[in-house]
């Protein structure tokens, strides 16, 4: 690792800290300033104001707005996220334990999905430009972008899972299998895989496959339109033509010399997209049941759960960050002529 | 060189960042507390310059409560699957009337008209003021039915009603502050007795609490005496009287009752649940002709879009904790399936009562075991009353309100001591806070919303849960009532949208999908072969409420 590539690492990763900070800090404020609050949400007018002030009392909600905020911050510096103030007030870390490895599990197949099928059909269309096929996988990636997720989700669900019965709608595991099913990561494939539990692993793969697709599906259009946009510039470039009149096949000319060039805005449009793979999440995650990040942000925010809509949208920046210096880094790795 | 140069300006600019929002809610705090006095003048003013004294007089609320017509909104807006609601009280309860009818018929347009008259309102000079309602809380209905009352009133030409809707955690808040007039709510019965539908909202002590302000000295006379009498002909005199009051001086509108919708497949008997509001999952059954969606007739499969929020029977207060809590554990009184029918539950027979209605005094049925196979005693129900009140959970306040002690004489005996005669103490025994927590597993210093498992006495227990995923249930072993379990092992599965609810039951992924389907996704299902879509009569009422002591601010 070259020195100046150390450097802008050290540079990045402190960066980091400040934006995360700042993120936590808005999210902090703007929940409070927002009316409403975590007893009344929940509880309406069943209790009376002066047991919903004791709750509130216990709850530390009636502290000073600075000193809650401190407490907040030391809470996020020891990693410990503090107690959920609705739904039983158990741990952050617990919680947050069980929803983002759900999250994970549904979304990394699904950006999988998204590029694979994204460059594969994006550069296959650039190679036949101008054939029935191109203009075929052109007007697909349009509809798929342009489609709610939700709604395509619930079409999934009806052609394969009721019509067609093939293939689960709901949940991670089938309930049976998930009541003697010992997890330890929260990764349901890894778990299953580490206790050689086949029959689970087989499950747990059933049902990734309507959610994956939907989301990822959702993602390829875009993948599509750039690849074949970069892709055709690329065939019309210098080298290409060099290259072609060198004898090399036509084959090898487009999906190893012309796709290579092309990764860096791709690259670039991954990371852009891991953002909108969380908003997509949100979607997927409520129309499958999955029990995930992105169903219980919406569920906290609506009962004004300060600490767990806070710690949430401080793990989902963190992960902004950190992809972002990943792909920072894959730029150099992809494309030797940039240093840093 | 550049780097620590960056640093510092991030630093530097991080600084600035903090401090701003620091500042920020500093002074927010402060514009109400300077706006406050100001606003204070001019209504000083205004009322100076108008009668002051709150908006709603009498004769107001009945010209109000006369130019409703709940026929009209069950049929526009939900093609006559609600019942009108003509009282508060559910009827399928004891001492139900519908004092509404009586006196203003499903409409009296006419008498609107001269109330508002009489009041000085005319179609030049209409009587205007705001409606709040919340516009997805009770689903998405509300607004249409908020539309036609809008319409109902301003046909009698002298009212002009301006709709606001606000979402939930704002809209509770503006209510309890006393800032909306005229607004929408919902009620769900905390247990089965005509008390829990008047005395929080007509009671001077409790309407303040669901921001009704009322108070009158007279309909406290007669709640307290209703409440306290124990002889049934004595308690439906009462409650006639206060129905004809409650349609005279109308504290709140009742307008319609909203039915449930519980869907299963074919081969599922025992889905009954009534006016309790309690599903019993002991007396559900697969027949012959029934395919489980788990493959066996050992498990079945319930899906909800509820969530688990405590299963503390000190702390939980909601309607999906109570019935795990109910289902695996049996609180002192209980419901014959289906009905609001009150039987002895963990007690040997109904209480005996002395001391004027003050002292109950329970004799447990002998023999009873936690799922752990610890015995019960009476001290279980000490240690319960004393958890809740050392805890302070979110029903503690249900509880503290009625009782003032509890003592266990002997093992099997349980004294209840109350702060006041109340002739529905049977029905609140069979509540869920009535259910002895077992203190192996709920202990004195903190309330356990989640615990591992849950060993009570009911007929099943709980032996795991993964929160929005689903929740297990096994047969109690150490369960020795007549009624244990037909289906060994239920499974309660957890779905964040309805749609999917009902795509699941439609599949077969689950036996049956319960709270809350709404009216949309259940007649879709009903007209698919295999399924029965039952509606169940839950008394779960919408009504309209008066800010009694709202003054309007003519200054808006």
């Amino acid at each position: 690792m070259s020195s100046s590539l150390k450097k802008f690492l050290v540079t990045r990763i402190l960066l980091t800290i400040p934006m995360v900070l700042i993120m936590i800090t808005l999210v902090f404020f703007i929940m409070r300033v927002l009316p409403g609050d975590p007893i009344r949400s929940q509880l309406g007018p069943r209790v009376s104001e002066e047991q919903a002030d004791r709750l509130r009392e216990r709850l530390g909600l009636n502290d000073p707005i600075l000193v809650q905020y401190g407490n907040y911050l030391k809470d996020m510096l020891t990693f410990n996220f503090g107690n959920a103030l609705t739904r039983g007030e158990r741990p952050i870390r617990e919680e947050l334990g069980e929803k983002l490895p759900a999250t994970l599990e549904l979304s990394i197949p699904a950006m999988l999905i998204a590029v694979a099928l994204g460059i594969g059909l994006g550069a296959f269309s650039a190679k036949n430009r101008k054939k029935p096929v191109d203009y075929g996988i052109r007007l697909f990636s349009i509809f798929i972008y342009s489609i709610p997720i939700f709604f395509l989700g619930l079409i999934f669900q009806i052609i394969f899972g009721v019509r067609l019965n093939l293939l689960p709608l709901s949940g991670r595991m089938d309930p049976i299998l998930l009541t003697t099913f010992e997890s330890k990561t929260n990764f349901y494939i890894i778990d299953s895989i580490l206790s050689q539990n086949w029959a689970a692993l087989k499950s747990t793969l059933l049902h990734l496959i309507l959610p994956s697709l939907t989301l990822g599906l959702s993602l390829t259009g875009v993948f599509i339109r750039l690849t074949r946009v970069n892709m055709i510039e690329m065939i019309k470039s210098d080298f290409i033509t060099a290259g072609r009149a060198r004898g090399i096949s036509e084959t090898q000319l487009i999906y190893k010399h012309s796709l290579r060039n092309t990764f860096i805005p791709i690259l670039t449009m991954i990371g852009l997209q891991m953002a909108l793979l969380i908003a997509g999440a949100v979607l997927t995650e409520t129309t499958f049941s999955w029990p995930g990040m992105g169903r219980y942000l919406v569920d906290r925010i609506a009962l004004r759960d300060y600490t767990a809509v806070q710690s949430t949208i401080g793990v989902f920046a963190f992960f902004v960050a950190i992809i972002s210096l990943v792909m920072d880094i894959l730029y150099a790795l992809v494309d030797p002529r940039i240093r840093y | 060189m550049s780097v620590p140069k960056t640093l510092k300006m991030m630093a530097l600019l991080l600084l600035v960042a903090l401090l701003a929002v620091a500042c920020a809610p500093a002074a927010t705090t402060e514009t109400p507390t300077e706006a406050a006095p100001s606003t204070e003048g001019t209504s000083e003013e205004t009322t100076a310059e108008t009668s002051a004294g709150p908006l709603w007089t009498k004769e107001l609320r009945q010209a109000i409560a006369a130019a409703i017509d709940r026929e009209v909104i069950v049929d526009r807006v939900f093609e006559g699957r609600n019942t009108p609601a003509y009282g508060m009280v559910p009827p399928s309860y004891p001492y139900a009337t519908e004092p509404f009818l009586d006196k203003y018929g499903t409409r009296d347009l006419e008498l609107s008209k001269q109330l508002l008259q009489d009041a000085g309102y005319s179609e030049e000079n209409p009587f205007v003021f705001d409606l709040w309602y919340p516009p997805e809380h009770y689903g998405t209905t509300t607004a249409d039915v908020m539309q036609v009352i809008k319409e109902q009133l301003e046909e009698t030409g002298m009212i002009v009603v301006n709709l606001k809707s606000e979402n939930w955690a704002e809209y509770v808040d503006g209510f309890v502050a006393g800032e909306a007039p005229f607004f929408m709510l919902g009620w769900f019965p905390d247990f089965t007795d005509p008390d829990n539908w008047l005395t929080p909202f007509a009671s001077c002590l409790q309407s303040p609490d669901n921001g009704v302000n009322y108070c009158n000295p007279e309909m406290d006379a007669l709640l307290t005496s209703a409440a306290t009498a124990t002889d049934p002909a004595d308690r439906e005199d009462l409650y006639q009287q206060i129905g004809e009051l409650y349609a005279e001086d109308v504290p709140t509108i009742p307008l319609f009752w909203e039915p449930e919708f519980i869907t299963f497949r074919k081969g599922i008997e025992g889905v009954a649940i009534g006016g309790s509001f309690e599903f019993n999952y002991n007396v559900l059954s697969f027949t012959d002709e029934a395919v489980p969606a788990s493959g066996s007739p050992d498990t079945i499969i319930i899906g909800t879009t509820d969530e688990v929020n405590s299963l503390d029977a000190n702390d939980a207060y909601a309607t999906h904790d109570w019935e795990i809590i109910k289902n695996t554990g049996t609180a002192l009184m209980s419901y014959t399936p289906g009905t609001t029918e009150l039987v002895p539950g963990a007690a040997a027979d109904f209480p005996v009562i002395s001391d004027g209605g003050l002292t109950y005094t329970f004799t447990l049925k002998e023999g009873l075991k936690f799922a752990d196979g610890t015995p019960l005693t009476a001290q279980d129900y000490v240690y319960s009353w004393e958890r809740l009140n050392a805890l302070e959970g979110q029903v503690s306040g249900l509880v503290q309100v009625y009782v003032q002690s509890v003592e266990a004489p002997d093992d099997l005996t349980v004294v209840y001591h109350l702060n006041s005669p109340i002739g529905f103490f049977n029905a609140l025994a069979a509540t869920a806070p009535f259910v002895p927590v077992n203190p192996n597993t709920f202990t004195m210093d903190a309330i356990n919303a989640y615990p591992e498992t849950l060993d009570g006495i009911g007929a099943y227990r709980m032996v795991s849960n993964v929160p929005g995923e689903q929740l297990v249930l096994e047969a109690n072993p150490y369960y020795t009532g007549e009624d244990a379990p037909k289906i060994k092992n239920v499974i309660i599965k957890y779905f964040a949208d309805p749609t999917t609810l009902g795509n699941a039951v439609e599949k077969g992924e689950i036996d049956i999908a319960w709270r809350t389907l709404g009216p949309v996704e259940s007649t879709r299902l009903s007209s698919i072969e295999g399924l029965t879509v039952m509606k169940v009569d839950a008394p779960s009422l919408r009504y309209m409420v008066f800010n009694h002591t709202y003054v309007l601010d003519t200054a808006e």
